[in-house]
C-alpha cells in the first residue's frame, strides 16, 4: 500500500492519538521515519503467495496448548489491586472528572 | 581460585562437600558485584539482606542433610522484568520505576523451591525493547570485554554480570534474541527455550506469542542444570507444557557422532567476515567431532525481522495498554482530564523506542491497515515456520551467527534499517517457537567475543545442549574471562 507523504503523516498522527502517547515534534519525526521504513518494507509481503495461508497467532495452539477448567479462583482483591494506584480513595482508583457538570 | 571464578557446577560441588558455604559464596558474590557495579552497571538493585538470609537457610538445610539439590545455596540474579514478591520490578522503565511486584513469578517460585538465593535484579533495555541495554533509565550497562561497547540487549545486565564473574547464573527473557545476542556479546551461554517450555507467569509481557524466559550461565552444563529447574509445568500459564522437561544434563556428554547439522546459508551471508569465520570454524569442529554438516537454506528468513517488527509491535501495543497512569506505575500529576492523564503519563513514562513500537503496533492493528499489515505478517510467520520446519527435517540443529557483528559501541545509534538487522539471525527461533542457544566461540581481532547460534526442533533442547557441550569441550580457550 503506497501512501502520499501527507497521507502518511496523518496516519502516524492518528496512530499516535490512538496509542494515547504524547510526543514532542522531534519524537514524532523519528516515529514517522521508523513507520515509513516498515510500511515500505511491508510491500514485499504483497509478492508472497499468502492467499489461503493460515495466520500463526500462537505456535503451540492447539496441539500443545491445553485449556484449564473454567473455574472461579481467588483474585488479588481490591486492597491489593489499589496498593500501587497513583491516586485512590477508599476502594476506588481516582481519575480526573470525565462527565462535566 | 576465588569462589567467583568457579562455574556453577564447581560451586555446587564445593557446597555439597562442605568446603564452602552458601553464605561464603553469597558474600563473595556481593563483594564482586560491588567491585564491578561501576563500571558495568549490570544491576538495578541488590538484595544483600534477602540473599544472605536465603543463603543461611540453605546452609542450615545442608547441615541437617536436607539439601534441595545441586542448585541449593547458589545465588542467582534475575532480569528486572521478573517478579519477586515485595521487590521492585522496574523493567528499567520510568513507567515502572517504583512498581513493587505483588507476587512471585512462576520461575521465582521455582528458584525458591530449588533453594537459590536471589541476589539482585539486572539491568536491561527499557521494557525489554532494545538490543543494547543502553535505553535503561538507570543508565547503560557496559560490556566487560570493552567498556565503551554494549553488552547487547535486552538482557545485557545478566550477560555482563556473568562475564564479570558477578553472578554464577542469571535468568533473562527473549522476545527476538534478548538472551542470545547479549550472551554472544559477553562470551556467556544463553538459551531461549522452546515456546511453552518455561512458564511466563509473573514476567512483564512484551509480545506474548514470542516472549520466553530462559537461563544464562558461563558453561553449557550450568545452563542445562538451570533448565532442569525451569522446565516445569504451570497450570496458571495456559501456554506452558503440561509435563516437565526432564534432566537436560543426562546425555549431554554423549558426543555428536552422526548428528546432522545444518549450516544456515542466508544467515552466514549476512554476517561480517570475522563472524562468519567463527561459524565456519564451528562447522569444521562439528565435522571433526563426527557430525555431518550440510547447507540449509531458508530464503524467506530475510523477511523474518519484518514479520517480527509487525507482530511484536502489535502485541506490545495491546499488552502495554495497561500502563495508563491510573492503576499502577507512573502518573502525570495535575492532569485536567482523562485524555491528558493518559497522554502525558504514557508520553512521559515511556521511552522513545517503546513509544515508537506501540504506535507502530496500534497502526498495524487499526481499521483499514490490519489486513494489510498484521494479517499478512501472521501469514508470513506461517510460511517462515514451514520453511524452517522443512530445514529441520533433515538436520537436528541449524548453525549460524548470533549477530552480524561483535558488540557495537554504546553510542551506536542505528537507523530503522540497522535496527531491523540487529535481530535478523535470532528472530526466526521466536517466530517459530524453537529452542536456540548462543555459545561462546572465539574473539574478533579487537578482542570482542563472538558467539555461534544453534537452533533446534521444538522441545528438543537436549540436542542443542549436547552439541553446545561438545563444541565447548573442544574449544576451552574461548572461555577467557575479561580483564576486569
Amino acid at each position: 500500500m503506497k501512501f502520499s507523504s501527507e497521507e502518511f503523516k496523518n496516519i502516524v498522527q492518528t496512530a499516535i492519538h490512538n496509542t494515547h502517547v504524547a510526543m514532542s515534534e522531534e519524537e514524532f519525526l523519528a516515529c514517522q521515519q521508523e513507520m515509513a521504513f516498515i510500511a515500505d518494507w511491508a510491500q514485499e509481503m504483497d509478492k508472497l503467495p499468502l492467499e489461503g495461508v493460515p495466520m500463526t497467532v500462537n505456535v503451540n495452539f492447539p496441539e500443545n496448548c491445553p485449556t484449564r477448567p473454567d473455574m472461579v479462583t481467588p483474585s488479588m482483591g481490591i486492597e491489593n489491586a489499589l496498593t500501587q494506584a497513583p491516586a485512590k480513595l477508599g476502594s476506588c482508583f481516582i481519575v480526573p472528572q470525565i462527565i462535566s457538570e | 581460585m576465588s569462589l567467583n571464578e568457579l562455574t556453577l557446577l564447581e560451586l555446587s560441588a564445593k557446597l555439597s562437600d562442605k568446603t564452602t558455604s552458601s553464605v561464603e559464596a553469597t558474600q563473595a558474590l556481593l563483594a564482586r558485584i560491588a567491585q564491578t557495579q561501576p563500571p558495568l552497571n549490570a544491576f538495578i538493585s541488590v538484595d544483600e539482606e534477602g540473599a544472605l538470609k536465603a543463603a543461611k537457610a540453605s546452609d542450615e538445610r545442608r547441615s541437617r542433610g536436607e539439601s534441595r539439590g545441586p542448585l541449593d545455596g547458589i545465588p542467582i540474579a534475575l532480569k528486572d522484568n521478573i517478579f519477586v514478591e515485595g521487590q521492585k520490578t522496574t523493567c528499567a522503565s520510568r513507567m515502572l520505576k517504583d512498581f513493587v511486584a505483588p507476587m512471585d513469578a512462576a520461575v521465582t517460585t521455582q528458584l525458591h523451591q530449588a533453594g537459590m538465593p536471589i541476589v539482585g535484579k539486572l539491568n536491561m533495555d527499557d521494557l525489554a525493547m532494545g538490543s543494547s541495554s543502553a535505553s535503561s533509565i538507570f543508565g547503560a550497562t557496559h560490556n566487560p570485554y570493552a567498556l565503551g561497547h554494549s553488552p547487547g540487549g535486552s538482557s545485557g545486565g545478566g550477560a555482563a554480570a556473568l562475564a564479570a564473574r558477578a553472578s554464577w547464573a542469571a535468568l533473562g527473557s527473549d522476545t527476538g534474541g534478548s538472551i542470545r545476542q547479549p550472551a554472544s556479546f559477553c562470551n556467556v551461554v544463553g538459551l531461549k527455550p522452546s515456546f511453552g517450555r518455561v512458564s511466563r507467569r509473573g514476567v512483564v509481557g512484551y509480545a506474548s506469542s514470542l516472549d520466553q524466559v530462559g537461563p544464562m550461565a558461563r558453561t553449557v552444563k550450568d545452563t542445562a542444570l538451570l533448565l532442569n529447574m525451569l522446565a516445569q509445568p504451570d497450570e496458571e500459564d495456559v501456554l506452558c507444557r503440561t509435563e516437565a522437561g526432564g534432566d537436560y544434563t543426562k546425555g549431554i556428554e554423549g558426543g555428536i557422532g552422526g548428528m546432522r547439522i545444518g549450516l544456515w546459508k542466508e544467515s552466514l551471508g549476512w554476517a561480517e567476515p570475522e563472524v562468519a569465520a567463527r561459524v565456519e570454524a564451528a562447522a569444521k569442529a562439528c565435522e571433526k567431532l563426527g557430525a555431518k554438516v550440510v547447507e540449509v537454506s531458508c530464503p524467506l528468513s530475510r523477511l523474518g525481522p519484518l514479520a517480527y517488527a509487525i507482530i511484536s509491535s502489535a502485541e506490545a501495543s495491546s499488552n502495554l495498554a495497561r500502563l495508563d497512569g491510573i492503576r499502577f506505575g507512573y502518573a502525570h500529576r495535575g492532569a485536567k482530564n482523562l485524555r491528558e492523564l493518559y497522554f502525558k503519563s504514557r508520553g512521559e513514562g515511556l521511552g522513545r523506542a517503546v513509544k515508537n513500537k506501540l504506535v507502530l503496533g496500534t497502526f498495524t492493528l487499526s481499521y483499514g491497515h490490519y489486513e494489510e499489515f498484521f494479517v499478512k505478517a501472521a501469514k508470513l510467520r506461517t510460511l517462515l515456520r514451514e520453511e524452517v520446519a522443512q530445514a529441520l527435517k533433515g538436520v537436528e540443529v541449524v548453525l549460524g551467527p548470533v549477530a552480524s557483528t561483535p558488540a557495537f559501541p554504546l553510542d551506536f545509534s542505528p537507523t530503522p534499517a540497522q535496527s531491523a538487522d540487529l535481530d535478523k539471525h535470532t528472530v526466526l527461533a521466536n517466530l517459530a517457537g524453537l529452542p536456540a542457544l548462543s555459545l561462546p566461540y572465539g574473539f574478533s581481532a579487537a578482542g570482542l567475543p563472538i558467539g555461534v547460534h544453534l537452533m533446534g526442533r521444538a522441545f528438543e533442547e537436549a540436542a542443542l545442549l549436547r552439541l553446545a557441550y561438545a563444541l565447548e569441550q573442544d574449544s576451552p580457550s574461548f572461555q577467557k574471562a575479561p580483564g576486569l
